[in-house]
């Protein structure tokens, strides 16, 4: 009886058994919950490339062409009259469509949704406005900002939104931060 | 024949083939895990790299916007020129801090020579936000 080792055969059998099963179980656990809106460190590759994405994008937006007075993102703020374009609705005026209809190509088109948002300070500190809004974003939501310097001959439409922080003493008005935030559908 | 069969030898060496490959999994799986970490770009670190350019280049610019400025207003004597370009200054400083310090970071534009009529500025741009810091003195050109 003493000399017979089968059960400690069995044992080692039942541990393997039970090691094999834990496999498994951890494997279909990790592999299961990857949706496109799921926040995890596999998603940190795909969160850097839409981050420089979204940054090229502004650094395009900004750029001032030959012959323009300011770039296409500059002008959109100028001209923006203080209100938020939610989902899909008509975007007023022109250079803020603009704006509106390259990030709906770049973008909207490829899947990844995307809040256009304005920060600037104000006289009771820093504020934060929607320009273009899409919803709240997911949790692997990332955000890329841009500085904008405006000046008092730039011509801002929103006076009662963005105000002068120099109280005419010189040129200088105010300095707005786009901020977008993108995150995958 | 039965004592072929009766032989349970064979049993002990399928059951350590198993757990050596079991073995060889987990410790595949944890190297590639490893691997992968380490090969992984973090997000977030480009964030203090992206504010500091920001920083830098706009202080440059609007520097040169500042001197310009003053410079074209004619009406203005040299020391009203020079009150103009600091007034102008002071206003940008006051509003960037406060654009940086809403995101977690301290910022401090000082101006440690200007001379507009030889078109130079020498200035010093600091940031820190907690983890990053930097600190830059240059020397603004404008024509």
């Amino acid at each position: 009886m003493i000399r017979n080792e089968n059960a400690q055969l069995y044992t080692v059998e039942g541990i393997a058994s039970a090691m094999l099963l834990v496999l498994v179980v951890i494997f279909v656990v990790k592999a299961a919950p990857m949706t496109p809106n799921t926040s995890s460190a596999a998603h940190q590759y795909l969160a850097a490339q839409l981050e420089t994405q979204g940054q090229d994008l502004l650094i395009i937006l900004d750029y001032t062409p030959e012959g323009s007075l300011n770039s296409p993102l500059k002008q959109a703020i100028l001209d923006w009259r203080g209100v938020q374009f939610e989902g899909q609705s008509p975007v007023r005026p022109q250079s803020v469509n603009y704006t509106a209809s390259i990030l709906k190509e770049v973008m909207g088109d490829a899947g990844i949704a995307y809040n256009l948002e304005l920060s600037f300070d104000t006289h009771t500190g820093v504020a934060t406005y929607g320009m273009l809004w899409n919803g709240k974003p997911s949790d692997n939501a990332v955000t890329v900002s841009r500085k904008i310097i405006l000046h008092d001959d730039d011509g801002v439409v929103a006076t009662d939104k963005i105000p002068d922080m120099d109280s005419n003493a010189t040129r200088f008005y105010n300095i707005v931060d786009v901020r977008l935030t993108l995150w995958r559908m | 024949m039965a004592d072929v069969i009766s032989n349970e030898d064979g049993q002990m060496m399928l059951l350590t083939g198993l757990l050596v490959v079991i073995g060889v999994v987990i410790y595949t799986a944890l190297l590639n895990d490893i691997i992968l970490t380490a090969n992984m770009p973090s997000t977030g670190v480009d964030i203090s790299k992206q504010d500091i350019k920001d920083l830098r280049s706009l202080t440059e610019s609007d520097i040169k916007k500042a001197a310009y400025y003053s410079n074209t207003n004619l009406s203005m004597s040299e020391n009203e020129k020079n009150n103009y370009f600091l007034t102008y200054i002071n206003s940008y400083n006051n509003t960037i801090q406060k654009m940086y310090s809403a995101r977690g970071a301290s910022v401090d534009v000082v101006l440690n020579n200007v001379t507009l009529n030889r078109a130079t500025t020498n200035i010093t741009i600091k940031y820190y936000d907690g983890k990053v810091g930097y600190d830059d003195t240059f020397i603004v050109y404008y024509p």
